[in-house]
């Protein structure tokens, strides 16, 4: 690696950085509004959008600090990073606040820390080296398998918080990281069957989706059976025979598994969400706020600061869960189009960007905070929606909460500062 | 590699688009969350306007309206208190007040529910005084009906609170509304009522009222219930009340040129003021329990009794109409007829030939049995002539509904041949075996309103409107079936000798001793007899006093009919009470004070009681 040319500031994808601070500073006004009506009583230095802009600041200060680092530093100490994501998700176990039944914060101070924020960017670092190792091939056994423990042991340290939503963070973005990095397609898709065997098992009675696969098997057996020639036949009808079986082994696993592992209401989420129990006041409440607000916003919105449902406080965690619905109420279709806009293209700018690096440690980076974005995203809007289960996942920049902006602006301003040192790999 | 990274962008967009399109859905479509916005955040306050008030017809006021308070309560606002202070200061026993408080727990945490209605003003203001010691209870304020006369309770009616059958079927209607259960008050419901008024609030999560919704804008008014001016006299009732003290029956008073009703009593009555306190419902349960008195029982309108001698005026014009008889016709009498092998019986006092004009004032049985034999085989047939004469009475609002502005009534029964049919059995009767119908007893029956009916076709010589209570809705007009005549069918010619006989009757026949002078009076009395049936034997009662008449003869401006039950002859006691009536009406005053002292003290309550002991009076 030849160092090319010096580092100039203007390296720095200035497009990235507008957006976030686009994104950032609209999300302060949409909490502000949140505020007026939830928390009418509190001055502004004590009111979340005043926290929220505190926070910025500080973290800005954090991304300047990042920019006088030398970027190699953080390759370089990758695996040091891991280890103390590690070390601070399994103390977290320990000695961490209770709150609402997990344990997932430090209070330091005044404070509070989540390690699975930060994690988010560490684990990224960590694979970035395993991945960028010499001789490693993501498609051997051995290999593959080191990924898996990598990312798994973090996730299942966060399992144990216990805190579902951000597992599913985890596993829904390391797939996007993998998939772009080579995983055949052979393991993602029975992934994917695995998850939507899950969720059928869930939403109907297992036996029954069990006896469905069982005919299905039974049914493409036959059709192998008849079309497919003698010599390949037997080869294909064991696959699909074993394959068979374990969809329906795994199947009644899954079920197992949810009724043991997830707290009651945790599945009551999941079974709202999946329209197999029905429910206004409790876990469905909340729901049907977020929709009926969203809905209250027509096409153009019922404007800022307006809206019967962001006045009257109906939405609970609007500052937090369900910033979305404050944005829908008060701007509308038009408005709430622009803002996924916008977002979006800020997403597909950092997956361009990642793209193009020619430092493979770089690109897995970047990968992992594109990932990690559009996963966030898409599970907070579409929960807010009703298209998935509560889940307690802020949109990062927009939601209010110190923990998450730091840590997405220390993921952000990392990967912006390897993309604006891409001028020293040409290889 | 670059594929799965237009894999990948791919995919993002489709997310996109996928949001896009539920947003679409949720925003631009119509949909039952966009419904559920507008009323998420609203509440509705209902404005009950007040009830329309009802005047008699000198424009007396009869019923008007009352502040009356209700308790609720909002149990997530509720803090911890005593429930036997409460229920002390609320005038309820503790028991029911918590189970009301539990049903309204049970109804939701956060709404409203009423937990007791009917508080007048004095009765609530010990509550109110210290309603701060018990958060979360409200008290708002209603109408509520007040009478102004202690009489026509019949005719008023009453209200009762809306139940939770009424509730759920008519959407007018809300827990805690009032809604009229009888009379007039229920008749005329719908109008009397009004119509709510509507304000919209916003509201928080709390289901706190924040303000007004659109500055008021969408709210409606209340449209208050229109008030009803009424027939009856007042007075006149209140006279008629005090008449039949002592007395079980009923009296009717129409004013023939329109089918007004000028009074309706029944006695005994009650006070219409007492259905209107918290306690009515002990009231009622009395009430329904005095199977002596039954004040609820609305005789003039629901019982029915065999008419006796004055339906023989109807035999009388069907029989002229018919032909079977003319004024010149004699049938002999003496003291009464044998017929098959039986005998009738006669009081006219004469042992000889008979006359249309003797008939009537004497009241001559044989007359018009044989009258009625005759009308009846002159068709041919029997069962033709029955049913013949049964729709020719029927013409004069006899044997069924006469479609009066009340919610109850008789058809009384007129009996046709389809009736004997089933009655006997087909083709095994007779006008033989039937004719105690010609004298009013028989399978005849009717109520007091549908004799009083009958004389008022009587008086007008051959029509009559509808009887009908309501003179005056605000500013609408009346109905059009209280304006249509209905013709008897009897050429008017026929009228003349019977209301001179019926003239007779009071100069001199069998009410001569009722006669006012200077009044023209026309009448008819009546004694039906009347049996019980107990222990499987017919036991004879004491007769029905019945009494009809008009006056004065030409251009009559009144009529009434009498009903005492168990009073004897009619002349003894429906007679007087009658003629009272119409001296009363017509000149103002009573002059016979001793007539009307001997009614007053007639008392017939001894009889009644044993009537409903079962023993033989």
């Amino acid at each position: 690696m030849v160092r090319s040319r010096e580092r100039h500031f203007w390296d720095y994808d200035w497009l990235s950085i507008l957006l976030f601070l686009l994104l950032a500073g609209f999300g302060i006004i949409m909490i502000a509004m949140v505020d007026r009506y939830h928390f009418p009583d509190t001055d502004f230095w004590h009111s979340h959008a005043g926290k929220q802009s505190l926070w910025l600041m500080v973290s800005l200060v954090f991304a300047g600090l990042i920019a006088l680092t030398q970027h190699r530093f953080f390759m370089r100490w990758s695996s040091v990073f891991y280890l103390v994501t590690l070390l601070l998700l399994a103390l977290v176990l320990v000695a961490g606040h209770k709150v609402s039944g997990a344990r997932s914060w430090f209070r330091v101070g005044g404070f509070g820390f989540q390690p699975a924020e930060t994690a988010k960017w560490m684990v990224s670092l960590g694979l970035a080296k395993l991945l960028t190792d010499r001789n490693f091939s993501i498609n051997r056994i051995v290999d593959f398998l080191k990924v898996l423990m990598l990312i798994g042991i973090p996730v299942g340290l966060i399992l144990l918080q216990p805190d579902m939503g951000t597992v599913l963070v985890f596993v829904a973005a390391f797939t996007i990281v993998l998939y772009r990095f080579g995983l055949k397609a052979q393991i993602l898709l029975p992934l994917l069957w695995a998850v939507f065997l899950f969720f059928l098992s869930v939403r109907y009675d297992y036996r029954f989706v069990m006896l469905a696969v069982g005919l299905l098997t039974l049914l493409v057996a036959l059709m192998i059976w008849i079309w497919v020639g003698k010599r390949q036949r037997m080869r294909l009808l064991l696959w699909v025979v074993i394959a068979g079986g374990l969809s329906m082994l795994w199947t009644r696993a899954g079920i197992f598994g949810f009724r043991q592992v997830l707290k009651p209401h945790q599945q009551q989420r999941i079974e709202i969400m999946l329209g197999k129990l029905k429910d206004e006041k409790g876990a469905g409440y909340h729901l049907r706020q977020s929709l009926i607000a969203i809905a209250n916003g027509g096409v153009e919105g019922r404007g800022l600061g307006r809206g019967s449902q962001l006045q009257g406080r109906f939405i609970p965690e609007q500052h937090t869960d369900y910033i979305f619905t404050a944005i829908a109420e008060q701007f509308g279709f038009i408005g709430a189009g622009i803002f996924m806009m916008l977002y979006v293209i800020f997403i597909i700018r950092l997956y361009f960007l990642a793209e193009r690096q020619k430092n493979g440690f770089a690109a897995v980076f970047g990968y992992g905070l594109a990932a990690f974005l559009t996963v966030h995203l898409f599970l907070n809007v579409l929960m807010t929606m009703g298209l998935f289960p509560t889940v307690g996942i802020p949109i990062p920049f927009v939601s209010y909460g110190g923990s998450s902006l730091w840590n997405f602006v220390i993921f952000l301003f990392l990967f912006l500062h390897f993309d604006a040192a891409r001028g020293e790999y040409l290889a | 590699m670059n594929n799965r990274f237009k894999l990948i962008v791919l995919f993002v967009v489709l997310l996109l688009l996928t949001v896009e399109a539920r947003l679409a859905y949720l925003q631009l479509l119509p949909n039952a969350y966009k419904k559920d916005a507008v009323l998420n955040a609203l509440t509705k306050e209902y404005i009950t306007p007040p009830r329309g008030f009802i005047y008699d017809r000198k424009g007396r006021l009869l019923a008007s309206n009352q502040p009356v308070y209700s308790v609720w309560i909002t149990p997530s606002a509720t803090r911890s208190f005593d429930t036997v202070r409460l229920a002390g200061l609320l005038q309820m026993e503790v028991n029911e007040l918590r189970h009301k408080i539990r049903r309204a727990y049970r109804y939701s945490r956060i709404k409203p529910s009423m937990i007791a209605n009917g508080y007048l003003k004095n009765d609530i203001a010990g509550f109110m005084a210290l309603r701060h010691e018990f958060p979360g209870f409200s008290v708002q304020r209603g109408h509520m009906r007040k009478y102004h006369t202690a009489h026509a309770a019949n005719v008023l009616g009453y209200l009762q609170e809306a139940g939770p059958g009424l509730v759920k079927k008519d959407p007018f209607y809300r827990q805690g509304d009032w809604v009229g259960v009888a009379g007039l008050e229920k008749y005329y419901e719908k109008i009397l009522r009004g119509r709510k008024g509507v304000r919209y609030f916003e509201r928080d999560k709390y289901n706190r009222i924040t303000r007004p919704y659109a500055k008021g804008r969408r709210d409606t008014a209340a449209i208050p219930g229109k008030d009803l001016h009424i027939s009856i006299d007042i007075e006149l009732q209140a006279f008629i009340d005090t008449l039949m003290q002592g007395k079980h029956g009923a009296v009717v008073v129409l004013d023939p040129a329109t089918g007004e009703v000028l009074a309706l009593v029944t006695a005994p009555s009650y006070d219409p003021e007492l259905l209107t306190r918290r306690d009515r419902n002990r009231f009622i349960g009395r009430w329904l329990k005095d199977k002596v008195n039954k004040p609820l029982f609305d005789r003039s309108l629901l019982g029915t009794y065999p008419p006796g001698s004055p339906f023989k005026l109807v035999n009388a014009l069907i029989g002229q109409q018919t032909g079977a008889i003319r004024p010149w016709t004699k049938y002999v009498c003496h003291h009464g007829f044998r017929y098959g092998n039986r005998f009738m019986h006669c009081h006219c006092g004469r042992d000889g030939p008979v006359n249309l004009s003797y008939a009537i004032p004497y009241s001559c049985n044989t007359y018009f049995s044989k009258t009625y034999l005759e009308i009846v085989n002159s068709f041919g047939s029997a069962p033709l002539g029955q049913q013949k004469w049964a729709d020719a009475v029927k013409r004069f609002g006899l044997g069924r509904y006469l479609g009066y502005d009340l919610p109850i009534g008789s058809k009384g029964n007129i009996p046709d041949s389809s009736y004997y049919h089933r009655y006997f059995g087909h083709r095994r009767w007779k006008a033989m075996n039937i004719i105690s119908n010609g004298i009013g007893q028989g399978q005849v029956l009717v109520t007091p309103i549908q004799l009083a009916n009958m004389t008022a076709a009587i008086a007008n010589r051959g029509w009559y409107y509808t009887p009908h209570f309501v003179r005056q809705i605000q500013d609408t007009v009346l109905p059009a079936r209280f304006r249509t005549k209905h013709f008897t069918g009897i050429d008017s010619v026929y009228f003349d000798p019977v209301i001179r006989g019926m003239r007779e009757v009071f100069t001199k026949g069998t009410a001569r001793y009722s006669e006012v002078p200077g009044l023209e009076i026309c009448g008819k009395t009546g004694t039906s007899q009347n049996f019980i049936r107990r222990d499987g034997k017919k036991i004879s009662l004491p007769d029905h006093s019945i009494f009809v008449a008009f006056a004065p003869m030409n251009h009559p401006r009144i009529v009434v009919s009498v009903f005492i039950e168990n009073g004897g002859y009619g002349a003894t006691l429906a007679g007087p009470i009658a003629t009272l009536i119409i001296e009363k009406f017509l000149q103002g005053r009573i002059t016979r004070t001793d007539l009307l002292e001997r009614v007053l003290q007639a008392d017939l309550t001894s009889i009644y009681q044993m009537k409903a002991n079962g023993s033989k009076p």
